[in-house]
């Protein structure tokens, strides 16, 4: 947090290079939730730019209440929300309380990790599969996976609960796998 | 994971939570699963999730974003100095009305007051009174518009 502070108090003074900084510091999570949710390069650069514009401009409000990835993040995700809502693109699917027990069963032996990795189409079919997944629930993954961000932090930056959050990932890794299974199962 | 007391199962959802978490940190931390294929698989799912995205940003973007928004803020700025100066010369034309229209409303009153401390020569004189009204403007004006700066050649 002290971090931060030195970071704004440069920024906020005009210090030479310090809005440059932080673009970098927070670049990377700002394009993982942009980039994942709407999907689209062009777009998404454009919209990672507007979201490091504006907060250039409102730097001033923020209050040192979260971190100021958090902040950062949770600008990016409200531009991200509203391009989607203007493209009429649905965020989120409805969670099927039903789902879960047919998945939690047939767990087959003789798994082999070295191969699996190295098992291209596999990874092909996996990431396939992720691109598939609803706006909110790619970013929720990524948030936690890819940023190793907290579920608390995911929290501060989509505005959901963390009980939502951790349904969403419980169900969409449940799906992920069940798609492996699916995978391993079949004959080559 | 939420306990909901509607889940069929709470159980097994929590167990399934648990091992997914377990795959997860293993998978982060490069920690041994022991052969479990159930702790494999999910690993599997988290070792496709922590790859990098398809895409990145340029390697320039936080510099040119930087240079944008210093220019918008300049930009800004000088809309807001521009708003301020209008607003300021629609101040002085406001009071500019309002003094003209104190003049014609009390002239006359003003006039005789004057009359009555002045000597009548300095009255009558018209060029008198066009020289006082113009040091009086010039000191008006000085307060309102801005000192210019000696001009180097």
């Amino acid at each position: 947090m002290t971090s931060d502070r030195v970071l704004v108090d440069a920024v906020l003074a005009n210090a030479p290079g310090a809005f440059e900084r932080l673009v970098r510091e927070h670049q990377a999570l700002c394009w993982h939730i942009i980039y994942r949710m709407v999907r689209h390069p062009e777009d998404a650069r454009e919209l990672c730019q507007d979201t490091f514009l504006r907060v250039h401009q409102n730097l001033h409000q923020y209050r040192y209440e979260s971190a100021l990835k958090s902040w950062v993040g949770r600008v990016a995700y409200s531009i991200a929300l509203r391009h989607l809502e203007r493209k009429r693109i649905t965020v989120a699917e409805a969670a099927e309380d039903n789902d879960e027990p047919s998945l939690l069963e047939n767990i087959g032996d003789g798994f082999d990790l070295e191969a699996a990795y190295a098992d291209t189409e596999m990874a092909s079919h996996l990431h396939a599969a992720i691109e598939t997944l609803p706006p909110l629930q790619c970013a929720v993954l990524t948030l936690y996976h890819l940023d190793e961000l907290s579920i608390p932090e995911i929290t501060e930056i989509t505005g959901l609960a963390a009980g939502t959050i951790k349904s969403h990932l419980f169900r969409t890794r449940l799906r992920l796998r069940e798609l492996l299974e699916s995978r391993i199962g079949a004959p080559t | 994971m939420n306990h909901d007391p509607h889940q069929p199962d709470n159980d097994a959802i929590e167990r399934e939570w648990q091992a997914q978490e377990r795959a997860w940190r293993a998978e982060r931390l490069g920690l041994d699963t022991n052969g479990d294929a159930h702790l494999l698989r999910y690993r599997l799912v988290a070792h496709a999730l922590r790859q990098p995205l398809d895409q990145q940003l340029p390697l320039d973007f936080a510099h040119d974003v930087a240079a944008l928004a210093h220019a918008q803020a300049r930009r800004h700025k000088a809309a807001d100095m521009r708003i301020e100066k209008a607003l300021s010369y629609v101040l002085l034309g406001i009071l500019m009305i309002a003094l003209v229209a104190l003049i014609i409303a009390h002239g006359h009153e003003w006039l005789r007051a004057s009359e009555a401390v002045l000597p009548p020569h300095m009255l009558s004189n018209p060029w008198l009174l066009m020289l006082v009204g113009c040091v009086v403007l010039s000191r008006v004006l000085e307060k309102f518009l801005p000192a210019r700066l000696p001009t180097s050649r």
